[in-house]
């Protein structure tokens, strides 16, 4: 299961890539599925009715939630609706894809289709505490790509 | 005047959208993988139901190890397994709820230093509001681009 900062490297790679002006909408939608849903996290240490919050909160991890999140908060950025939504949607898709390398028992966190199914997909190759695997390999490609756009600046020049 | 009624009405079905969603998840979940705190009232009634949690191992003898999920503490029959302690740290079980009142071990994943995630996530919060604020003020009316 990847960490934040995972998901935030391989936003800006892809924010790179595909050349998005803004990048930041697109590491907004990176952590976007993380951040309402992690409130469950707190069942942990407080008192509280822990699945309300693991399974309430879980379509915010699901491309239904994350979409209608998503158009929520496009109406507070003052930036073309298509930009915004596309930027974040960007962030949030590669955040999915990611965590479909999680592995549980039998509590997944990836339903696709939810509401319609609640059949979930996971490839089930990293544990939770396995997550600098994906953090070294974002972040060894992030390098790479700063240093070929190094190399191509200075040949242009 | 228009465009602004539509507005509300596309957002307040949107929330609307997003709480019908949340409690279709809710109940779903919960009638498959029942609380702990559920559990506990009456075990009876969950008997044998397979069930995955997270939390924190408190005393481990030689058959069972105490098990804290939230506030709640429960006893954990380890069934062979050798439990270990778990050093800042999680650890993911998965068992059967019993109906005398404690799981049942079927298998156990520890997570050690599972807390230095949560930093270094904490960490990646962090650079995106930085992120968020070179490339857009924030304003009563709305988020704007900068300059």
């Amino acid at each position: 299961m990847p960490d934040l900062i995972t998901h935030i490297i391989v936003g800006l790679i892809l924010a790179k890539l595909l050349r998005v002006k803004k990048k930041s909408l697109v590491l907004l939608g990176a952590i976007l599925p993380d951040m309402i849903y992690k409130l469950s996290l707190l069942g942990l240490f407080f008192d509280i009715p822990e699945n309300v919050f693991i399974f309430g909160l879980l379509p915010l991890h699901s491309p239904i939630g994350l979409i209608i999140t998503t158009i929520l908060i496009s109406f507070i950025f003052k930036y073309p609706k298509h930009k915004t939504i596309s930027s974040i949607s960007l962030g949030w898709i590669s955040h999915l894809l990611l965590d479909l390398t999680n592995k549980h028992y039998l509590i997944k966190q990836t339903y696709m289709f939810m509401p319609l199914s609640y059949k979930a997909l996971e490839l089930g190759w990293f544990w939770q505490d396995q997550y600098y695997f994906m953090l070294l390999a974002s972040l060894a490609i992030l390098i790479i790509i700063y240093i070929f756009e190094n190399i191509r600046a200075k040949n242009s020049v | 005047m228009a465009k602004k009624i539509f507005k509300f009405i596309l957002i307040l079905f949107l929330i609307l959208l997003l709480f019908y969603v949340s409690h279709d998840s809710y109940t779903h979940f919960n009638r498959l993988f029942p609380s702990v705190r559920e559990f506990k009232k009456n075990p009876e009634k969950y008997n044998n139901i397979e069930i995955e949690k997270v939390g924190r191992i408190k005393d481990i003898t030689e058959d069972y190890f105490i098990f804290i999920v939230g506030k709640t503490e429960l006893e954990v029959k380890a069934n062979s397994h050798k439990i270990t302690p778990v050093k800042n740290g999680l650890v993911i079980v998965h068992g059967l709820y019993k109906k005398e009142g404690h799981i049942e071990l079927l298998d156990v994943h520890y997570s050690p230093n599972h807390y230095i995630k949560y930093i270094i996530s904490f960490m990646a919060l962090v650079f995106t509001v930085f992120y968020l604020l070179k490339e857009w003020k924030i304003t009563k009316r709305g988020i704007y681009q900068n300059a």
